[in-house]
Order: structure tokens, then C-alpha cells, then sequence
């Protein structure tokens, strides 16, 4: 009995742990993240493409994204090519790339922040950049469902793309939000445009109940034959 | 900053002749004027025999500075404070930008807004300006006359698109154009109005990148053609305007019909602007759509018309609510499509050009800049003041550059149109944007930024 107390104490300090270990943290480069997984936001359609205040896509891994806008008209934009949503090439925003302009086409406000939602994961990030020119701060707010787990912000002091994201130790992170929390003076702060979602996923691992019980089990085997030993002298002479 | 701010207004008067260097002070034509017998003489304009080369124009700044005072008087006496007519104004504004930038001319920042979108946002998308073309009819009485756009004149327009409306919707102010350059630039497949504004911002001051990396960017004039409306006067050379007839125009319809030959229409504008400033509160426009009003055979004088010497002549103007770049209120302009005979140097769509983008590019005529003058339709240019050998100081990308036009485009209705020149942003400035091809106006002339005053010019 003393040892079961033992081990269920051994295991509470285990998960205390765990929870202790799972504040996210800001990451600005896509080093940092290490993602293992991303979501191109040019299967939301072509340049000009209305993206609505909801919609839904999928990562390289076929994870499924589903985003919210605060307006219902903004669209996807093309770098440097768009002819009818364009974006000016930046860092992190290459000739090309197909990127969320959270902009009303019809009031021309902006329609951020952007919130993208998954599966549970280490990390997300991503580059985005104010429409107006020059230094803005960019914020991100990590969520595991409706528990806020932090908010973290980022400067880019020219104007140019910036890489904002989040990273945990475990897999935490369902949903991220990202904003212009500052920007040029006579601003939108809510007109910026994002680039492809990355994503940091746990690598799959054996289910923890049956290998945990499977290596309690054997652990305990030994113990149990001793001490079935020790209390059954007919046990004892009938294995002789 | 010089003094002559309560002088702001945009109207954009065109010399009727001497374009660059007239001076209405100075060249005034005196003419008796008819004297009245009875009811029934005819007190038009026609009999005076007048030459289209006696015509002078003069300063629109007085002009405009007596409307704005006239505005005001009429929302005083309809009980309407300046604080609440801006406050209705801003519910439905026109969509415009701001911008600031110290001016290398004279080191002094200077502020204002623009119609569209900004073109340094980092997005870039077409920013559609919804405008509403009112066929301005005049209707004397009287004598009877009457000027409409929307009737035929063929034997001015010729017999296939053969009225002012169908010749002026059909221009490349209102009609894309596959590859239209400005200064040897390829602007893509844009309008005249949206040519000139991509090519105005095409790089940023310093020469890089802006408009030219933004295939996106685009200001497009939504246009809606209202129903015609009627202004109605009795022709009197000393009302509110008459008819006039002039040897070696063209024309072949009857004096009973619509836009006789040979004749026009010269309106008082004090009077006239009443009239639009009702016809805009009849037809409820919001302050976010411009009205364009077309007019055919028509042009203004500064009070009654007389012998059109000393106060003639306007060939359009535009105007706003308020002096107040922020927030201008409703904005409309009005002009005419060109004949060609009895003005020198205008061609069809060279009013209706300058009056198109001076409204885009000052919506509310007081985009302050440092004083220029002594070029285009601008006489004189003094340091400060606001005679009229002043100068001027506010945006008008028209008035420098008065009397010059693009080369023809042929549309495919046939028909060759030519649209002003008109100066770019940096002219005025001097900084904020690198024109295409390096220049300082859409066709090339002005190769530098304005002078000083004095003496004015260009660099």
C-alpha cells in the first residue's frame, strides 16, 4: 500500500511538472520554431479571392485550419504580381506568396486580428506585416481552447515583415491570434497582412495509458511473484 | 506658410485665349453694352458680334472665394452651423488619404488629402470613387436657346457618336486603354484619370519602389450617368447668363433646336453654383460620390456676362463643402466637352481632364503648397498674397500646365481624344514621389519642380 501511495505521489509531481513546463514562449524566426508543419494560403483561391470572416484550410499535413476575421470582406494577395490584391514585397513576404490581406475591400478597413485554430500543437507562427508604412508592434496571443496562455509582442522598427510566433514544450497550443497592437500615427492598426501559418507538431508517440501501464505491469511482476512467495508455503511446495 | 490660406479653392479657370500669360487686369475688352428697349428685345448675347480673340480669362480665386462665402451665407440662413454641416458630411465620406511632407522649396510641411487609396500602403487594391454625371441642361427663356449634352450636334460632333455625352462617356476618361504610357511608361491597361495617378506615384522620392511595384493599384471612377437636369434663366446678357454667337465656329442646327450653331451659352457662376448646390441636395447625393456635371456649349463668367471682357472666363471649376481637407464634404465639378473652335487648345476631353484629376488630387481645393505662378493659366506670382498676380498656392494639378494636351488616343468608337497634361504631385512639392520617367507632369514638359515666387516658372 505504501508503495502505491509512493508511486501516485511520484506521478502527481510528474504532471505538476508537465503544467509547470507549459508557458509558451515568443519566437521571431522561423528557426526558432522549428516547424515541422505550414498552411499556403493559396488554396484559399487565387489573387483577389474574397476570404470571409470565417474559413477553413489545411495544412501540409493535413491538419485542418480554421480562421476568423473581424470583417467579412478581406482577400487573398498576391506579392508583388497581385493585380487586384497586391502586397508590396517585404521580409518574409516573397514575390509570389500568396498571403491574408485583413482588409475591407468594400470600407477599406482593416478587418484583423486574425485567429487561426487547431489541433494541439508545440507552436505556430508567422510572418505579417502593417499595411502602413513604417515601425509597427506586432502581438501574438497563444490560447489551449479557452484559456489564454499568453500574450507576446514584436517590433519591427522600419516596417519591413516580421516573424511572430509561439513555442511550448508540450503540445499546448490550439489557437493563436495575431495583431497590430502599434503602428505609425493616422494608422489602421487593424490592416496587415499575414503569410503562411507555421506550425510545430508533436511527433506521434505510443498512447500513454497502454504503454504506461504495460511498463507498470512488467515493473511490477517481479513483486508480485516474490510476494506471492512469500505468503503461500503451499504455493511454494507445489511449485517444487 | 504665406497668408493667402483663405484663398484655398480649387476652381480651375481656363484662359478662353493667351493661356500662359494672361492677365484679366490688364487686358480687359470694353464694350458697350446693349441697352434694354422693352420686354420683348432680344437680350442675349447674339447680336454683339463679339471675337473669340478679344476673350481674356481671369482669376478664379476671387470666384471661388465668393462661393465659399455664398455656401456659407446659405447654411447660415437655413439654420445649419459649419460644426453640424461638417459633423453630416463625415458620416459619408468621400474616400480620400492624408499626407504630410516638409517641402524642400521652402522647408515648410505642408498637408492635405488626395481621392483613392494611399499609394504607400504595403496592400494595393482598386479603390472604385463612385461619380455621378449630371447632363447639365441650360434653358433660356426669352430668347429662347437651349445648350443639352445629351443632344445631337452634328454638324460639331459628327453624325455617328454626335453628343456630348455619348463623345465624353466614350473617352478614355472613363474607358481603359491597353498599355497607356505617360512620359514613355507603360501604366498597363488603365484609364486617363487612373494612368495619371499610377504614373504621379510611380516611385517614391528617393527612387524606389512605390506604385511601379504595385500592378494593384488603381483609382477607378464608378461612374452612374443621372437623369438630365434643367437650369432654367431667362438670356440676358446682364442676368444670370445669355446666349452668344461667333463667327467661324461650327455647328448647323437650327436656333429652335437644341445647341444652335455657332452659339454657347455664358453663365453667371455666383448664380449658377446655387443652382448645382440645389440640384445636388434634389438628387441626394452623399458627400461620398463627386458630381461631375456635363455641360455642352456653356462656359462662366464672374457676374453677368455682359460683353464676356474682364470677368469671362471659366471653362469648369470644382468645388467642395468646406475648405477642410479631412473632410470636404460633398465634392463636384463641372465642365463641358470641348468643341475646339472657339477655344484655342481644348479638345474635346481637355477641361473634363483637368477638372477629373484637380478634384482627385485637392478634393477640397485647399492642399496648401508653397506659392507658384507666373505659368500655365496662372499669372503673376508674388511671394505672398492673394491678388491677382499672386500666384497660386494650393494642388491644382491642372492650372500650371493649361493650353498643353497628351497626344490624341483613338478609342474604338473612332473618335481621337486628347486630354489635358497635367503636373504631378512632386511639382508641387518638390519631394514625396518620383513621377514616371523621372518627370514632373504626365507629358513630359516639366522635367523639374516649380520655382519660387518670384518669379514662378518651372525648374
Amino acid at each position: 500500500m505504501a508503495l502505491l501511495c509512493r508511486i501516485a505521489a511520484a506521478c502527481a509531481a510528474l504532471a505538476l511538472s508537465c503544467l509547470a513546463q507549459a508557458a509558451p514562449t515568443l519566437v521571431t524566426t522561423p528557426a526558432a520554431l522549428a516547424a515541422n508543419d505550414s498552411v499556403n494560403w493559396s488554396q484559399l483561391g487565387i489573387d483577389g479571392t474574397t476570404v470571409g470572416a470565417s474559413f477553413s484550410a489545411t495544412s501540409a499535413n493535413s491538419w485542418a485550419i480554421s480562421g476568423a476575421l473581424a470583417g467579412t470582406d478581406a482577400c487573398v494577395s498576391v506579392v508583388s504580381t497581385g493585380a487586384v490584391c497586391g502586397w508590396t514585397a517585404t521580409t518574409g513576404f516573397a514575390s509570389g506568396d500568396s498571403v491574408i490581406w485583413a482588409e475591407s475591400g468594400t470600407t477599406f478597413a482593416g478587418t484583423g486580428p486574425v485567429t487561426l485554430s487547431f489541433a494541439a500543437a508545440l507552436g505556430a507562427g508567422l510572418y505579417m506585416q502593417a499595411s502602413s508604412p513604417g515601425s509597427f508592434t506586432a502581438s501574438i496571443t497563444a490560447f489551449n481552447g479557452a484559456t489564454n496562455l499568453g500574450t507576446f509582442t514584436s517590433t519591427s522598427p522600419n516596417g519591413s515583415g516580421l516573424f511572430i510566433g509561439v513555442v511550448d514544450t508540450v503540445a499546448n497550443v490550439t489557437r493563436i491570434q495575431v495583431a497590430i497592437s502599434s503602428c505609425a500615427p493616422g494608422c489602421d492598426a487593424s490592416d496587415f497582412a499575414v503569410n503562411t501559418l507555421l506550425l510545430k507538431e508533436a511527433a506521434p508517440v505510443p498512447e500513454l495509458p497502454t504503454s504506461a501501464l504495460l511498463g507498470l505491469g512488467l515493473l511490477a511482476l517481479p513483486w508480485v511473484r516474490s510476494r506471492a512467495t512469500a505468503a503461500s508455503p503451499r504455493n511454494q511446495e507445489v511449485q517444487a | 506658410m504665406n497668408s493667402s490660406s483663405t484663398l484655398r479653392l480649387a476652381a480651375a479657370a481656363l484662359a478662353l485665349a493667351g493661356l500662359a500669360t494672361a492677365n484679366a487686369a490688364t487686358t480687359r475688352v470694353t464694350m458697350p453694352l446693349p441697352v434694354p428697349v422693352s420686354s420683348d428685345a432680344d437680350l442675349s448675347g447674339e447680336s454683339l458680334n463679339i471675337s473669340p480673340s478679344t476673350l481674356k480669362s481671369r482669376s478664379a480665386r476671387p470666384v471661388v472665394r465668393n462661393l465659399q462665402a455664398a455656401a456659407q451665407r446659405r447654411r447660415q440662413a437655413a439654420g445649419i452651423s459649419e460644426a453640424q454641416a461638417q459633423a453630416a458630411a463625415a458620416a459619408q465620406p468621400l474616400k480620400i488619404w492624408q499626407y504630410t511632407y516638409t517641402s524642400p522649396r521652402d522647408g515648410n510641411s505642408y498637408s492635405g488629402s488626395i481621392v483613392g487609396s494611399d499609394p504607400r500602403l504595403n496592400g494595393a487594391r482598386t479603390t472604385s470613387i463612385p461619380v455621378l454625371i449630371v447632363p447639365l441642361r441650360i434653358a433660356f427663356t426669352g430668347t429662347v436657346r437651349t445648350f443639352d449634352p445629351t443632344k445631337p450636334d452634328t454638324g460639331c460632333l459628327g453624325g455617328v457618336v454626335n453628343t456630348g455625352l455619348a463623345q465624353a462617356m466614350g473617352s478614355p476618361l472613363f474607358n481603359p486603354v491597353s498599355n497607356y504610357t505617360f512620359n514613355g511608361v507603360n501604366m498597363g491597361n488603365v484609364t486617363f484619370i487612373d494612368g495619371f495617378q499610377r504614373a504621379q506615384f510611380w516611385q517614391d522620392a528617393a527612387g524606389g519602389p512605390m506604385v511601379n511595384a504595385k500592378p494593384a493599384f488603381h483609382t477607378a471612377l464608378q461612374n452612374t450617368v443621372a437623369a438630365t437636369q434643367t437650369v432654367t434663366m431667362a438670356n440676358d446678357v446682364n442676368g444670370s447668363g445669355a446666349s452668344y454667337r461667333f463667327s467661324g465656329t461650327c455647328g448647323s442646327n437650327a436656333n429652335s433646336v437644341e445647341n444652335p450653331a455657332r452659339t454657347y451659352a455664358f453663365l453667371d457662376v455666383n448664380a449658377l453654383d446655387v443652382q448645382l448646390n440645389n440640384i445636388i441636395t434634389a438628387l441626394n447625393v452623399p458627400p461620398s460620390t463627386f458630381v461631375l456635371f456635363l455641360t455642352y456649349r456653356t462656359y462662366m463668367t464672374d457676374g453677368a456676362p455682359g460683353t464676356l471682357s474682364g470677368n469671362c472666363c471659366l471653362l469648369g471649376y470644382h468645388y467642395a463643402d468646406f475648405l477642410n481637407p479631412t473632410n470636404p464634404g460633398h465634392t463636384y465639378g463641372i465642365a463641358g466637352l470641348d468643341i475646339g473652335e472657339l477655344i484655342p487648345s481644348t479638345y474635346n476631353t481637355s477641361t473634363l481632364s483637368h477638372e477629373i484629376l484637380e478634384w482627385i488630387n485637392d478634393p477640397s481645393g485647399s492642399n496648401l503648397v508653397p506659392q507658384w505662378g507666373n505659368i500655365g493659366q496662372v499669372g503673376g506670382c508674388t511671394s505672398t498674397g492673394t491678388g491677382a498676380d499672386a500666384g497660386q498656392d494650393n494642388l491644382e494639378t491642372g492650372d500650371p500646365m493649361s493650353g498643353l494636351n497628351h497626344a490624341g488616343v483613338v478609342m474604338p468608337n473612332g473618335i481621337t481624344y486628347f486630354a489635358q497634361e497635367n503636373a504631378f504631385f512632386s511639382w508641387f512639392l518638390g519631394t514625396g514621389f518620383m513621377g514616371a520617367g523621372g518627370k514632373f507632369s504626365s507629358n513630359g514638359t516639366f522635367g523639374g519642380y516649380a520655382k519660387n515666387c518670384p518669379p514662378g516658372g518651372t525648374n
